[in-house]
Order: C-alpha cells, then structure tokens, then sequence
C-alpha cells in the first residue's frame, strides 16, 4: 500500500483540472503575428504563381484591349496589322521581374543621393517590390509609382518631408506623387510595417562578441559588420525576403563574408556537433518552440538563403528600354500606327534611341 | 505522597518544581508518560530507549516529545488523535459539493476512526485505515492543507488591513477635528481683518465662510474614500464566495504570455560598439534617459525573432490572401 | 465593393482627421467602430496620424490592445473598422454615480500594463496613454487605443519629437524637450494613471506647458543632477523653481487608500531619472500585484450606469 506514491486515477479527488490556457507567445511568435510573415511571405511556388497569375490577368486585359482597338479601326492596313502583331504584345512575366528589380535598385540608389536612411530607402524599395506582387507593370507603370513610393515610406518611416519640399527636390510635382497614394496603400493591404535585417544585424554583431569571445578580433567585426550591411542592402532586392526571416537573410549575409567566423558561430551557438555520425542530425538539440528547427537545418536555410542573395541579376540598359517601350506600345496600340505612319513618310527607319526620347516627352 | 505532589515532581529524577522553579514536562504521544525535560535529554539523546516508567514498554523517540498542554493527559492524548487524523481527512463541504448528507455521514466515520484509536478498539485495523485513506487521497490533502493555510492568512491580512484602515480613519479623523478647529479660528480673524476695511457685514461674512468651505473638503474626502473603501472591503469578496471559482487559476502577471527563454543573454561587461558607446556619452543621451542595454536587447531580440520560423515549411497550406 | 460589407449606423464623434461612426458588421453582427479618415484638404496626401494608426494596429494582436478587424477604400476614403468599445477609463473616474475600490484599481492597472508591454515588446512607443485612451470593452477588458501618436523605438541615434502625450501625463524628461527618449514615457503616463484612479481626480493638472513643470515638481519635488545625471544640460532646468520631494508620509496622507505595495509601483512609475524609472515587466512582477485584495476579474467591473 505503502507503495502507491502517484495519485491513484479513479478516485474523485476534487482537485478540478486546473484549465490553463497559457499561451506563452514566443519571439518567433511575435514574428508569425506580423504582417511581413502573414501577408508577404511565400514558398517560391506561391511566389511564382502569384507573379503568373498577375501577368496573365493584365495580359488577357492588354489583347483584349488589342481586339477591340482592331476592330474599332477597321481601316487599318495590312503593314499596320503586322506591326501591331508584332509590338503590341503583353509583357512577360520574366520582363515584369526585370523591371520591377530595375526600379527597386534604383529607389534605393536615389533615397541615398537624397540622404534619406537606410531603413526609409529599404522600405521604399519593398514597398515598390510589394506592389507588383499586386498589381502588374502593366496596370501602373513603375515610373509612375516611383516617387509617391518614396515619399509614402518616408511618411511611413516617421521621416516626414512636406510634399512641396519633396515634389522639389524630385523634379516632380505634388500632383502627380500623391495621386496614387491610395492605390499604393490598398495595395500593400494596409500593412505598413517592415522588419528589415539591419537591426538583426547588429544584433548578431553583439552576440558573436559574446560567443566567441577572445577569439575573434573585434576591428575586424566591426568591418564584417559594414561589408554585412551592403550585402543586405543587395539582399532585399531578390526573392529572399519572401522566403526567409531576417534574422536568417543576416545569417546568410554574414556567412558570405566570413564563412568560417559564421560557421563557428553557429556551431558553438546551436551545439551543431560537426561530422556527426548520423546523417540527418536528430540528436541535435531542437531550438525552437515547435521542434521544426535544429542547428543542422538552420544551417542549411542559411545557405540556401545564401545561395539566393549571391544570384547576380544585372539586367542591361538596351534590354530594360525594350521592355519599356514594349510595354509603351502594348498599352497604347495607337502610338504603334503613328509610329508605322512616321515611317512611312520619313522613310527611314527609327531608332529605339529616339523612341524612348520621345516616349519621355509624353508621359 | 498526595496528587498534588505528584503534578510537580517528576517521577523519574524526583526534581520539585517548588526546588527548580524553571522544570519544564514533556510527554511522549506514544504512552503519555509524563518526564521532566532534563531526563528527556538525559535518557533519550544517544537515541530511542524505552520509556522509563515501570511496567511501560514503549520505545520513545527524543524528537516526539512535546509540552503537554492539557493537565488531563486523557484530553491530551484524544487532542493529538484528532490533530493526526484531521490532518489527512481534511474534506470539507465544499469536497462534497454541498452534499451535506454525504458530509455528515463522511464526520461520522472520522469521529469513528478518532474514537477507535482514542480508546484501543481495533487500532491495527483503524491505523491501516488511516493509511490507506492517506496513500489513495495524498492529492487532495495537500491542496486541502494548502487551503486551509491560505484561509489563515488571508485572514490575518484581513485583520492587518482593518486594523490599519481603522487607524488611519482615526488619523484622518483627527485631523478633520485640527482643520475644523483652525479653520473657526482662522475665520474669525478674517472676519474682523475684513470688516476693518470693508463696510458690509453680511457679504464679509458670507465670503469667509465660503472659502472655509473650499478649505474643509481636503481631508473630508480622503475620509469620505477611506469609508468607502471600508465598506467595499475587498476582503469581503473573498469570504462571501464572489471569487471562490476561480481559485484554481493561480495569477499570473503576463497571463502567462511571456518569452522567458530568450536565444542570448545580454552580457554585463558590456559590449564592443563605438557607435553606442559614443551616444551612451553623450550628455543629451543621457539626460533623456537613453539606455546602451536597452538598445543591445532590443538588437539582439530582432536578431533572433523569427529565426526559428520555417516559411516554406510553415506556409505548404495555401495562404488566403492569394490574388483576387 | 467592402463598405458593403459594414453598415453605419451612427456617427459617435469628430476629430480633426476622422469621423467616427458605430455600425454593424453584416455576415457576423458584430457591433463596430469605423473611423472614417478625411482625405481631402490634406495638402501633404494621407494623414501621419493615420498611417501610424494602421501601421500599428496591423502588426497587434493582444487582448489589452484595441483590434484591428479590417481596412478598406470607400468613395476615396480610407476607413478602420475597429472593435465597438463604448467606454473609456476616463468615463468611469468622472462618474461620481460609480464607486470602485482597490481590487477594480488594480484590475485595470494590470489590464494597462499589459497592453503596454505588448506594446513595448514589439517595440512601440504609445505616446498618447490618458485614461481616455484606455477604452473598455463590455466584458471589462481594457484595451490601449488611439494609435495616432505612436512610433516605432527608433534606431539609436534618431532624434524623436518630445512634443507628444496628452499635457496632464507628459513625462519629465518630455517638459524638458528631450529627443532620445524611450518607453519609460509610457511608464510615466501610466504612473500618472494609476494616481488619478486614487484620487479620482487628475493628479498633475497643469493650465499649460510651463505649469505641467510647476505642477509636476511641486507634487514630486524638482530632480537634481544626483539623481538625475545631466539634468541640467537642459536648457529649461535653470529657470525652473526648487522644490523638496515628498516624503513617504505625505504620500501616505495624500493616497490614503493604497497600500504600502501600491504606493512603492506609483513612485516605481513616477521616478523622476528615466534611467531609473520601473519597465513593464518590473512593474507586473511587483508585490502589488501579488498582495490581496486580488485583482477583480474583468467582468465583475464597475461599468457606465445605462442612461
């Protein structure tokens, strides 16, 4: 009898099963309430579909608007026809990447002549990159949006410029940046908040002080720290954003600069036993709430995520002008007859040079 | 040698109280024998022996010898039986969900036990009971013994808490009764200074006492508040049953959503960063309260927040807020 | 194609940048509050106060902070559709009909605290706390609200407005003008709260800005530089008039309800140095909170008297 230490199951003890709804909120957890991960983060076949299915539904628009203006102008001739065919077509969805990259390195390029800082010039170009996750460059042209995008996350990021002021160190007008404002808005589904990794970077910057103290020399740190910052900067303009957590785009940026350092770091951090014998590296300790992540699969977000922001994506001058122009034409068929009747009557043929030039005038 | 006699000597030294005024008598709960406090010592401290009185053969142990309280050693040794057996049946009637048939008939069997162990009626068996209740109910014991200490001390803060009320009601009061008295004095004078250089009586008069008025509202209200606060005494709401259901949720300051196991420490020695170091020194920093450790955890939280979070893992199941 | 969604019944209120109307949500029947955003007149495009209201209210998500159940454009106005909470703290201390004792007082302290450490954990400064910013839902829950003000903490070396929070509940280091300040405004707000619950009066009601001063340290006693490093490289300190800090037993006369605990967590919220001044979590971990009478739960609150 004496035995029975544990409370026996059948008997009615009165004590009532204490109901604790504790639902103790992780920091991973604040992560998963914030708009970033709930509204702008994707698997890449989520991604990938999205841009699709964008570049689709503004392509159907663009032949159907081509069907109607065909059959609206029945005049047309057989040598206008052709070029229609010919120009007059939607753009990619490869063409729209391009173009939207172009103008997100650009965003970020002009914030820093204009001194803005490096939070409100990386949130510019997000939000720029966010909004053709929406809408496509065939509905609004980047150029259109790229000031009210700029001036928005200013506002946005507490650094407030009056629109007079901006309009004039743009060379713009106040008219033309706030008339897409709510569209910029709506857009972003109202989610303003952007968690970009610079603060994750510092912070690592302080904790690989602590764990690897005495073996790393901290002049050097602090230029890994810098040389960090710039890859960051590179980072937030490709896929990575969506598909991993800043503190994991720092990791990946850390571990391009200094592998070995990173690596170590991380090892001694998460007690990743190196060459362990098994394979798949189950009896590494688990280091999140809900047993996804051990330091072995850390590691290897890491380097994929380090893979992604090492992928060079240079687009050339000739070839973004194409798109423009492609674009230009597909959206306005007009300007393509005019363009077939000037050559006619100039008889000589055009250069894209002088297209754009006269495309700038117009808009 | 007559009984009185006896309750002052002790049996085994012969010492007299009358000779050695301090003499102190334990009793042991195995046998009740009564020994004076120095023979305890002596007989009992290289370990259990066996009482010392004639006839008796229980073995005593020093440290279950307690001052009897009760000069009848009969009344004695029934109080410690019910002490014991309380102490594990420890239901009330709230065990029973207000069933009092079911209590009563629950009394009935511990009075029974009580009454068994008290006059040597089956006292294996009973004993065996006792333990059996014990092992099978261990649960409920404790939390009812841990109620029953929360009772006494609520309790006891009950009555410090009133007692301090009532003294600073009778402050307060105290002070009303000085006010009253000042302000009367106060009034007085005014009046006459007033009257010296402004004619009418009455408006004079009138203004005084108006502002006496304003004056007296302080401490009034402070005591007006205090009545209050008596009368809606919050330990009241804790004996009329108000917040008897909920005990079994212990407060929790965060309601239980806290990140205690945070992925760093933040070190004391401090860290390597001249651009914090140089604001750290800085006298505006400092003046407005700007604080390096502040900055350092919340850099280091951005720097694991969301690390563990595997998107293209977590996020397989489609998301709602696909195109539309 | 979403204003259809909610209907709105009657406007409650008018402020400089928004109306604000109580309607339904029609596929469930919850009772709402829509804050319709004016839009127009605003040479400099969409609203800062609105943008921080969104910006904010988006990424929370906490029983202490007022919801965020939907954004939407309707005839080129931005609405919030945001819980129905039809009292604020506020209300309920100027309600002279309602009578609430310690166990209420600590109920909706806690409630505050709460809030504003969810807040400060996600790195958001409130900037606005007053009891009227402190809305209570029908169950009793305390929710912070008016997001207008708020901002992110910044980087360090940002320089911040110190013309923020509600006059009455401004912190020291605020009067002063200082621009690298942190949470420990919002700590001070509360502090003040959490003395007007006491007294059932405010308790630093300065007539304007260089009063709160006066008011302020004739209450509390004027801050040295021992106890407050570089004070006076403020350039407002020298002008300002001296005086002792109360000691314990004043505090005592003054609060004669609070217990020695309560009266420890106001002095923990108003301390002068901000250095010094209680967190939210050193706040909620105190004695008080632990000390009885327990707090009372939230739908046993004293609420509105129906009209």
């Amino acid at each position: 009898m004496t035995a029975t230490t544990s409370e026996s199951p059948k008997e009615p003890t009165g004590d009532k099963e204490a109901v604790r709804t504790l639902q103790r909120v992780t920091d991973d957890d604040l992560y998963r309430h914030s708009s970033q991960y709930r509204l702008w983060s994707f698997t890449p076949e989520q991604l990938n579909q999205r841009r699709i299915d964008i570049n689709a539904r503004a392509a159907l628009r663009t032949d159907q608007n081509l069907k109607e203006f065909k059959e609206a102008h029945k005049e047309l001739t057989d040598e206008e026809l052709t070029a229609l065919e010919l120009k007059a077509v939607p753009v990619t969805v490869e063409e729209e990447y391009m173009l939207v990259n172009y103008y997100a390195k650009m965003i970020i390029s002009f914030a820093g002549k204009m001194n803005l800082p490096t939070e409100v010039a990386a949130t510019a170009a997000s939000f720029l990159r966010r909004f053709y996750l929406v809408n496509s460059v065939m509905d609004i042209v980047p150029k259109e949006i790229f000031y009210t995008t700029l001036f928005f996350a200013c506002k946005s990021e507490n650094y407030f410029i009056g629109v007079e002021s901006f309009a004039k160190k743009t060379k713009s007008t106040p008219e033309s940046i706030l008339k897409h404002e709510f569209k910029l808005l709506e857009s972003l589904q109202f989610t303003l908040m952007n968690h970009h990794p610079y603060k994750a970077l510092h912070g690592f910057f302080l904790d690989i002080q602590t764990v690897l103290q005495g073996k790393v020399d901290l002049k050097y740190m602090g230029q890994v720290y810098n040389n960090c910052k710039k890859t960051i900067t590179d980072a937030l303009l490709t896929d990575a954003v969506y598909f991993f957590t800043p503190p994991q785009i720092t990791l990946a940026a850390l571990l391009r600069e200094d592998e070995a350092l990173t690596s170590k770091y991380l090892e001694l951090k998460f007690n990743i036993i190196k060459d362990a014998p098994n394979e798949d590296g189950n009896s590494d300790p688990i280091i999140d709430s809900q047993k996804r992540l051990n330091g072995r699969k850390l590691l290897e977000i890491i380097r994929n995520c380090k893979e992604i922001i090492s992928r060079k994506n240079s687009t050339k001058q000739e070839e973004l002008s194409r798109i423009a122009a492609k674009i230009h034409f597909s959206q306005n068929p007009q300007s393509v007859i005019e363009r077939v009747k000037r050559q006619q009557q100039s008889s000589s043929a055009t250069p894209d040079p002088e297209e754009s030039q006269r495309k700038k005038q117009k808009t | 040698m007559d009984d009185d006699e006896k309750k002052d000597m002790c049996p085994i030294c012969k010492t007299d109280r009358y000779l050695s005024p301090d003499m102190k008598f334990l009793v042991n709960p195995e046998c009740y024998h009564k020994i004076c406090e120095s023979c305890v010592d002596r007989i009992f401290s290289l370990g259990p022996a066996q009482c010392p009185y004639k006839g008796c053969d229980k073995i005593l142990r020093k440290n279950k010898f307690k001052t009897q309280v009760f000069d009848d050693v009969g009344v004695e040794k029934e109080v410690d039986i019910r002490k014991r057996v309380f102490n594990v049946f420890n239901k009330t009637l709230d065990d029973f969900d207000g069933d009092t048939d079911a209590y009563n008939k629950y009394l009935e069997d511990v009075e029974d036990i009580v009454y068994n162990l008290d006059h040597g009626i089956d006292v294996a068996k009973t004993e065996e009971k006792l333990r059996t209740y014990e092992d099978i109910n261990k649960q409920l014991i404790m939390a009812n013994m841990e109620r029953s200490k929360q009772d006494l001390e609520n309790f006891e803060q009950r009555q410090k808490f009133e007692k301090e009320m009532k003294l600073k009601k009778r402050i307060l009061e105290k002070q009303i009764q000085e006010e009253d008295m000042a302000n009367k004095e106060w009034a007085k004078r005014e009046i006459v200074n007033q009257l010296s250089t402004s004619g009418d009586a009455d408006e004079v008069i009138a203004n005084v006492k108006k502002t006496v008025k304003l004056k007296k509202s302080s401490a009034r209200r402070k005591l007006e508040e205090l009545n209050k606060v008596l009368k809606n005494n919050p330990f009241m709401t804790v004996s009329n049953g108000l917040m008897k259901k909920k005990e079994t949720v212990p407060f929790t300051p965060f309601n239980g959503d806290r990140d205690i196991h945070k992925r760093y420490t933040l070190t004391d020695s401090g860290y390597f960063d001249p651009f914090i170091k140089e604001l750290e020194a800085k006298k505006e920093y400092i003046a407005s309260g700007f604080r390096a450790d502040y900055v350092y955890d919340r850099m280091l939280t951005e720097a694991f927040m969301g690390l563990g979070c595997v998107i293209t893992e977590e996020l397989q199941t489609p998301q709602l807020n696909s195109v539309n | 194609m979403m204003q259809t969604e909610y209907s709105k019944e009657k406007k409650v209120g008018e402020g400089t940048y928004a109306v604000v109307y109580v309607g339904t949500k029609y596929s469930t029947n919850r009772k709402v509050a829509i804050k319709e955003i004016k839009t127009s007149g605003f040479k400099d495009g969409l609203d800062m106060s609105a943008i921080r209201e969104v910006k904010y209210l988006q990424e929370m998500n906490h029983v202490n902070v007022i919801e965020l159940i939907d954004v939407f454009m309707a005839q080129n106005n931005l609405n919030l559709v945001l819980e129905f909470l039809p009292a604020d703290l506020e209300m309920i201390i100027k309600d002279s009909s309602i009578l609430f004792t310690n166990a209420d007082i600590k109920s909706w302290l806690l409630m505050t605290l709460r809030g504003v450490h969810h807040c400060h954990r996600n790195f958001i400064l409130h900037r606005d706390l007053k009891p009227n910013n402190l809305l209570l839902a029908p169950d009793g829950q305390l929710k912070l609200a008016d997001f207008g003000l708020a901002r992110n903490m910044g980087s360090p070396q940002e320089i911040l407005t110190s013309n923020v929070v509600t006059r009455w509940y401004r912190a020291p280091e605020l009067l002063f003008g200082a621009k690298h300040y942190t949470g420990a405004i919002d700590m001070w707000s509360v502090g003040v709260i959490f003395a007007e619950l006491m007294l059932r009066i405010p308790y630093l009601p300065g007539k304007d800005d260089i009063d709160q001063i006066d008011v302020t340290f004739r209450a509390l006693g004027t801050p040295t530089d021992r106890d407050w490093p570089e004070i006076s490289t403020f350039s407002t300190y020298n002008k300002i008039q001296f005086y002792p800090p109360p000691s314990r037993d004043e505090l005592r006369r003054r609060f004669a309800a609070a217990t020695e605990n309560a009266l420890d967590l106001m002095c923990g919220m108003l301390t002068m140095n901000p250095h010094k001044r209680w967190d939210p979590t050193k706040c909620l971990t105190s004695e008080f909170f632990v000390e009885l009478p327990e707090p009372t739960v939230p739908e046993e609150l004293p609420k509105l008297n129906n009209k």
